[in-house]
């Protein structure tokens, strides 16, 4: 049996996944890995802690700085072995998360409910998810975790979790979902997600089953809207959606113009790549039809050119392999390389080079310079 | 579309010209043995670049080549101007 707790923290409308692995070691301890990465999947943070007895025997490991750039949801996973639970835990694991540059901590919550909170410092948090994922219909002996939030309108957000079996009852808006959330939790439910959102005060809960999602409900504080007056205000809502789509799409009107405008323009003036290769290579047949013997001439040279261009640098000279067994005469030379520096010399052939260099940018200019006077002196 | 109008348009004036011009190919054995002494040929000259940077050289080199090149384009392009009465140019 496994029992998986994540936390979702989301400032923005990015994204991060953390992945998590729980193992039990030769010592009956119990690690919990969690490592937490960014949308572009870059790790920012990493910890692993080991639990012997339901005591914290680890620190944190370290911890990498989060840029303010990559935050956006930030979400953590804990996964429980509920087997090594009697011996190691009593109870359900919490996490919770600071994040933008404030200390992030992972703490759990034994038997007890001594360790049910943590507090998570950000100002541009606005909605908090908690997920509780069950593997399999556990959800009679570990009902779903609650959430307790103080000071909600300021910057400072405590996030409380708790199960039935805690001995503290948690005191809270959230004891009326808790109610409802039971009642429309299906016996087959795998995951349950719970949204908080700190805006509007709304709460919704997904309810998944083994393969899909089979029931969404949205819930409001401390009361829950339902029949008529719910369906009103979901056309309602609907409306306010549809209005907000039309703004937007109206407000990105100016920049679809520009970026079509511009388009136009570049494909007014600016040939595209393709079309350059092709223009190319209908000049390469062009003048390999008209000039053919000489056009030839010229492309072996250049090509000659090329070689030259590439050729080693390693201090060495390349004999071509030469044979003249093709005409009847056996002889047979080259194929291979002479060093004609010492590697110990490399130094004088970087000098060289430096020098070589310029000197040719110096008759650059002064070629550059006979010609300017040719054209411009008539 | 404009600059694409410009080239077709120089390809086809240049078509026009050449359309006269019709020089043969060379023929595959002596291509074969340009070839052959040019791949002998590369690596012995090939030394200097041990001491000399190639890669700045031929840009020097082509950039003067394609000067030069240009010069005498335009005194051929002149030298045929020249020589149609109708234009009077001296």
């Amino acid at each position: 049996m496994v029992c998986v707790l994540s936390l979702v923290v989301s400032s923005h409308s990015v994204s991060a996944v953390v992945t998590n692995i729980d193992r039990t070691d030769l010592n009956g301890n119990l690690w919990i890995t969690a490592s937490l990465r960014n949308k572009s999947n870059k790790l920012l943070d990493y910890i692993e802690t080991a639990y012997h007895d339901g005591v914290n025997i680890t620190e944190h490991s370290e911890v990498v700085p989060i840029a303010d750039s990559d935050i956006g949801q930030i979400r953590y996973e804990i996964a429980l072995s509920l087997a090594d639970k009697t011996k190691l835990f009593n109870d359900y694991t919490a996490v919770s998360v600071s994040i933008s540059g404030i200390t992030q901590h992972v703490d759990y919550m034994n038997s007890a409910g001594d360790l049910l909170s943590k507090n998570i410092e950000h100002t541009d948090v606005d909605e908090v998810l908690v997920h509780v994922i069950y593997t399999d219909n556990t959800r009679s002996q570990y009902t779903v975790t609650d959430c307790l939030f103080d000071d909600i309108s300021g910057a400072r957000i405590v996030l409380d979790f708790t199960s039935d079996k805690f001995e503290k009852p948690v005191q809270s808006i959230f004891v009326q979902l808790r109610t409802d959330l039971t009642k429309i939790l299906p016996s087959d439910a795998e995951q349950v997600t719970m949204q908080f959102s700190l805006h509007n005060s709304e709460v919704k809960i997904r309810v998944k089953s083994k393969s899909e999602f089979i029931e969404e409900e949205g819930l409001e504080e401390e009361k829950k809207q339902s029949g008529l007056l719910a369906t009103i205000s979901n056309k309602i809502q609907d409306v306010f959606d549809s209005i907000k789509n039309v703004v937007s799409a109206i407000l990105e009107l100016p920049k679809k113009i520009g970026d079509v405008l511009l388009e136009g323009i570049k494909n007014l003036f600016v040939p595209d790549s393709d079309y350059i290769v092709s223009y190319k290579d209908k000049w390469d047949e062009l003048l390999a039809d008209k000039f053919g013997a000489v056009y030839e001439v010229c492309n072996i040279v250049i090509e000659f050119f090329e070689q030259i261009q590439y050729s080693s640098t390693t201090r060495t000279i390349a004999f071509p392999k030469v044979s003249l067994a093709s005409a009847g005469i056996p002889f047979e030379f080259g194929g291979y390389d002479v060093k004609i520096i010492p590697d110990r010399f490399a130094s004088v052939q970087g000098s060289c080079m430096i020098i070589s260099g310029i000197a040719c940018t110096f008759l650059f200019v002064n070629g550059l310079r006979k010609r300017y006077d040719e054209i411009m002196g008539g | 579309m404009i600059i694409k109008l410009l080239l077709e348009l120089i390809f086809g004036v240049f078509s026009l010209l050449l359309l006269p011009i019709n020089l043969p190919a060379l023929p595959a054995t002596v291509a074969n043995y340009f070839s052959t002494a040019m791949q002998y040929l590369a690596p012995a000259v090939g030394i200097v670049a041990n001491f000399v940077p190639m890669p700045v050289v031929m840009t020097y080199f082509g950039i003067i080549l394609a000067i030069d090149v240009g010069i005498n384009l335009y005194k051929f392009i002149l030298w045929v101007i020249k020589k149609i009465p109708m234009l009077g140019i001296e």
